[in-house]
């Protein structure tokens, strides 16, 4: 019984790791870039929203990072790993705190997980570059991520709610 | 009535309206404090450390070159721009010129950042103690 547990555990993270690396890559074609680092549409999120609603926070937890490394060693160039790596765990800590505080809805979780994940990235990399003119991005990097977070948000909505439905139907 | 976590709430319209007006603060506040003037010099740095200072009325092109890459920096016309960067996303170069006071260009994986700032020289503490 513990060893079908754990083998469903592992290959449902799997699948959803898998997902959000395909997101994360297949965001490349989309363009979203006005000439600012950091703005991007962060669709691998949406895996990992899902999860957090879908799954459990640990189980979410191990699909971002197994996202942001595999990401990072196929894609990503020296310091990248550092910025993806602090804005997605920050982002992660800051929904999960936020979701079980039951405040907002998952679209407010994920409106905050993209604000955090940019304000991440932009900490990390004023710190590597030892110098912080790069705040002049913050505001945009602010609204972009707030904007991200609540479209994606949005989606990952949808997505449960027939996931819901369908979870109903097959145990009702 | 707070049952449905997939059901959005006025909660998360506040939560946008607040970071948004909270952006623009500090939007105005990095403009206002620096009057938002035209600048008269470019400041690159590498890594944090200063590389030189150009004066935005000396029309040039030049390669600040690092040890990962290089970054080819134009000056014309009071502004300044990145023509190429040997980095791989290039998004220096796809920015816009700078030209007033504040605004800053930034290569993260050359570690070069570039900011306009008011003639004066250098303002910088160094120092080094080995």
């Amino acid at each position: 019984m513990k060893n079908y547990v754990a083998i469903k555990r592992i290959t449902t993270i799997g699948s959803f790791a898998g997902l959000a690396l395909i997101f994360s890559y297949v965001e490349v074609l989309i363009p979203f870039n006005f000439g600012i680092p950091g703005i991007k549409l962060g669709l691998a999120n949406l895996v990992v929203v899902t999860s957090l609603y879908f799954l459990n926070t640990k189980d979410a937890l191990a699909i971002s990072l197994i996202r942001i490394l595999i990401c990072g060693l196929l894609f990503g160039n020296g310091v990248s790993i550092i910025y993806s790596l602090t804005g997605g765990l920050l982002s992660f800590f800051a929904m999960s705190v936020l979701k079980k505080s039951r405040l907002f809805s998952i679209v407010g979780v994920s409106i905050v997980g993209g604000f955090v994940h940019n304000i991440g990235q932009i900490v990390a990399a004023g710190l590597v570059m030892d110098s912080f003119v790069i705040i002049y991005y913050l505001p945009v990097l602010m609204v972009v991520g707030s904007l991200t977070g609540f479209l994606l948000g949005f989606i990952s909505a949808k997505v449960l709610t027939i996931l819901d439905k369908q979870l109903k139907a097959k145990l009702g | 009535m707070n049952k449905n976590p997939y059901k959005i709430r006025i909660l998360d319209l506040i939560l946008i309206a607040v970071i948004i007006i909270l952006a623009g603060f500090i939007y105005f506040f990095l403009y206002k404090s620096n009057e938002n003037s035209n600048g008269s010099q470019a400041v690159i740095k590498i890594a944090g450390d200063e590389y030189g200072r150009y004066s935005l009325n000396d029309n040039q092109t030049f390669e600040v070159k690092t040890t990962d890459g290089f970054n080819k920096i134009k000056i014309e016309n009071g502004s300044v721009s990145v023509i190429d960067a040997s980095c791989p996303d290039k998004l220096c170069a796809k920015s816009k010129a700078i030209s007033k006071s504040g605004e800053v260009i930034v290569c993260l994986p050359n570690k070069m950042t570039i900011e306009i700032t008011e003639n004066e020289s250098s303002n910088e503490i160094d120092a080094v103690v080995s």
